[in-house]
């Protein structure tokens, strides 16, 4: 039994911090943060060359057949520089997705970071409604309505699209097929309307398979919601660590330190959640795997945006503006709140499962 | 990454469920180790103490030549789980177990180790803590009852407070002040005090919710032997750090309580019904029990990287710091959500009482802004000035 991650993942971890610091830390992602694009072909080649792409891929389509619990360290290291690329629609989504759908010549072009895809979930008119509700329109195979907050449409290749008649795969320059962008207070990412008007889709198979590749999703993106929490809580010690006022140092006023302690108390209780929801994504029980996704995401669509507000809180002033980078961690927190669903949508889901139902606990005891 | 136990804490657990089934009698289920204990009840759980202790599960931590297994982390966790799974009642020496016995192992002679711990572990003795004074709380090393030496005797002068099990004790493990000159963390002494001493009285102090559980302890000039003595003179301070600190085991079983209660909660609005729907349908008391559902298996989570740590010999990190907040937390939240999914039966029976109660978790052992306090200074280390 160990929680922690093991010493090739820290070994991982290490290298992929140097690479961001290096290569794409939050300059990269204030430089992305207008652009329609949100990558630039060498940072791509780059995730691809230190197995990013190709972490959830098998081995037979020229991944690596990782666990989830390596990805999770990729997302918490994404997290912590507001990453703007397709990771987590592409890397984590549309990879696990092929993988449940067999489509070989996709795996291999996404795990060589040629292409990526996305999924497309959400319609208009409701709160985020999962595979169950699916409406868009579907007659001999083409398919006609209108998806919203695609993320990462753009620039994607392929869209795995849910509608009333199954999962369809979709090639985003179909005829027919229009994405515009949406607007986003959190510029680290991209989110897309997709229109389809008599779009030629190939049928993949039920709704209802992509459920797990749901459940990885919910957790990688708190992953990377802990990650960018995480640097939150750093950043405003560090700053309260420094600036004065009055005399002395912000972060000896008990005001300042009850905060950064409460922040502390919501990280690392998200953290001990969030591991499990990853060892348990690894772990084999399609049950407690999706539990321990909807408990992941009601945890952080609640508590961190609260760790950002009040980081935003310690650097008073400076926190408002937009050159400290304080703003991007909260923008990226709130997102991460936002994106497929809050903490009442993931509530009432884990109440569906607890009250409802009998889910066990956490161990068998 | 495993959050899985290791298999080889399975015969453990089937044998202390074993044992359990054959020892445990019906009419000490779900006793409580809490209040004012009448005679009854106090025999009760010292029956259950001295079979527990014969059985070698009263104090399995402890090293052997203790009366204890040596037990690693991992049994302790498994050992807690059934006794809570089988609903058998806690320790009646609860403090003294977890708390003094640790500081008894660390600094106590030869002959303390060999006399009051088996007595301890049996329940023969009852144990109190005095540390708290009512002019000496969060800043406990402020405190003023005072001992001054008189030949082979202390003589003990002063009060304590809010002493849980005061009323029942038969020994205290008492902070007390002897170098009024020194520097205040450096005038304190412990000793191991005799509760049957001519000169102590003890006042029952009533809880909030009623109950006679603690109480205020008066010396006047008591004398207590040198032999009381616990570890050297003025260095009482080192000696009740060695009492608060939290071991692992016992902070990592902080969630099997509240996860019964939130169990119970849910199945309380299942049954209970408004306008003729049970409360479990209503989409608010749905958000609320899913609330502190999911902060119970949280906290359960964060037991799990508590028990890992030690497991893996990691030191202490900051999910240890946590842990006492986050549950004190949770247990408040069980009784806010009990008010709003129950109604008025919150107010009343267990429910009740639990509401109140939970308001201790956040005042007894560290109030939870002293907890802050440290967090901040020593877990992410703020400056002082
Ligand atoms: C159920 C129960 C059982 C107990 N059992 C025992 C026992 O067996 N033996 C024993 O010795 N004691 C016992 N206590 C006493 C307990 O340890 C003290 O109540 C506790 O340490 C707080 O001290 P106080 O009550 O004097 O509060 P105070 O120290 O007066 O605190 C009052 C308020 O001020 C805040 N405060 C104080 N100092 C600071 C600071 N530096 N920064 C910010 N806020 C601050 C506190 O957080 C609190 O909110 C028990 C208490 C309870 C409730």
């Amino acid at each position: 039994m160990d929680t922690h991650c093991t010493e090739q993942q820290e070994a991982f971890r290490a290298t992929l911090r140097r690479f961001l610091e290096e290569k794409a830390g939050t300059g990269f992602t204030r430089q992305r943060w207008d652009e329609d694009e949100p990558m630039t072909a060498d940072v791509w080649q780059s995730m691809t060359a230190l197995g990013v792409t190709g972490l959830l891929i098998p081995e037979q389509a020229d991944g690596i057949g990782g666990p989830m619990s390596d990805m999770g360290v990729v997302m918490e290291e994404l997290g912590r520089v507001a990453h703007p690329g397709p990771c987590w629609s592409s890397c984590v989504g549309a990879s696990s997705a092929a993988a449940i759908f067999q489509l070989d010549t996709l795996l291999r072009a996404l795990a060589g970071g040629s292409q990526t895809a996305t999924l497309a979930l959400e319609e208009p008119g409701g709160r985020f409604t999962c595979w169950q509700h699916a409406h868009l329109a579907v007659v001999d195979n083409t398919l006609t309505g209108t998806k919203i907050q695609v993320p990462d449409a753009i620039g994607a290749d392929h869209l795995f699209v849910t509608s009333a008649n199954g999962v369809y795969l979709v090639a985003t320059d179909a005829p027919g097929l229009t994405i515009t962008p949406t607007e986003c207070i959190d510029g680290s990412r991209r989110f897309a309307e997709v229109r389809f008007e008599n779009v030629a889709g190939t049928p993949l198979g039920d709704n209802a398979q992509l459920a797990p590749v749901i459940d990885r999703m919910l957790v990688a993106l708190c992953a990377d919601g802990l990650g960018a929490a995480q640097r939150a809580l750093e950043l405003a010690v560090a700053y309260a660590s420094e600036r004065r006022q009055f005399g002395q140092r912000i972060g000896s006023f008990q005001a300042i330190q009850h905060l950064c302690a409460d922040m502390l108390q919501q990280l690392e209780l998200g953290r001990a959640g969030l591991h499990y929801a990853l060892w348990a994504q690894d772990a084999g029980d399609p049950c407690e795997a999706h539990r321990a996704a909807v408990m992941c995401k009601a945890y952080a669509a609640e508590t961190y945006p609260q760790i950002g507000a009040s980081a935003i809180q310690i650097f008073g002033g400076a926190g408002f503006t937009w050159e400290y980078d304080i703003q991007l961690f909260y923008k990226r927190l709130l997102s991460t709140q936002i994106t497929w669903g809050g903490s009442e949508v993931w509530l009432e889901e884990l109440a569906a499962l607890v009250i409802d139902g009998e889910a066990p606990p956490i161990t068998v005891e | 990454m495993d959050y899985r136990y290791p298999p080889d804490t399975l015969p453990f657990r089937m044998e202390v469920r074993q044992w359990l089934q054959h020892n445990l009698d019906e009419e000490l289920r779900g006793l409580s180790n809490r209040g004012a204990l009448n005679p009854e009840q106090l025999d009760a759980l010292r029956r259950w103490n001295r079979k527990l202790a014969d059985a070698g599960y009263a104090a399995i931590s402890w090293p052997a030549e203790y009366g204890g297994r040596a037990a690693g982390v991992m049994e302790q966790v498994v050992l807690a789980e059934e006794m809570h799974r089988a609903e058998a009642p806690a320790a009646l020496n609860p403090i003294g177990l977890a708390n003094i016995a640790p500081s008894i192992m660390a600094w106590g002679t030869e002959e303390q180790k060999r006399t009051l711990l088996p007595r301890m572990q049996r329940g023969d003795d009852i144990w109190c803590q005095g540390f708290s004074e009512p002019g000496a709380g969060s800043d406990l090393a402020s405190l003023r009852c005072r001992a001054v030496l008189d030949g082979d005797h202390f003589i003990v002068n002063g009060q304590k407070v809010w002493n849980t099990l005061g009323h029942l004790a038969d020994y205290c493990e008492l902070l007390v002040r002897t170098d009024p000159d020194a520097p205040k963390h450096q005038g304190i002494t412990c000793l191991l005090v005799d509760m049957h001493l001519p000169g102590i009285t003890v006042k029952p102090l009533t809880t909030l919710t009623g109950e006679d559980e603690f109480s205020e302890i008066f010396f006047e000039d008591v004398r207590a032997p040198t032999s009381a003595l616990l570890g050297p003179v003025n260095q009482g301070w080192q000696v009740a750090m060695t009492t608060l600190s939290n071991e692992r085991a016992g902070v990592a079983n902080l969630h099997l309580g509240v996860r019964k209660k939130i169990a119970r909660l849910i199945q309380a609005a299942r049954e209970r019904e408004v306008d003729g729907l049970p409360v479990s349908r209503d989409p608010i008391a749905r958000q609320q029990l899913a609330r502190v559902y999911l902060y119970g298996e949280y906290q359960k989570a964060l037991a799990d990287v508590c028990i890992a740590g030690e497991l893996n010999g990691r030191p202490p990190g900051a999910e240890s710091s946590i842990t006492k907040q986050s549950w004190s937390d949770i247990e408040q939240l069980i009784g806010e959500t009990s008010a709003s999914v129950l109604g008025a039966e919150a107010q009343r029976g267990d429910w009740g009482d639990n509401r109140l109660y939970s308001r201790a978790t956040s005042i007894a052992g560290g109030t939870t802004q002293i907890n802050k306090n440290i967090i901040a200074r020593r877990v992410l280390g703020l400056p002082k000035d």
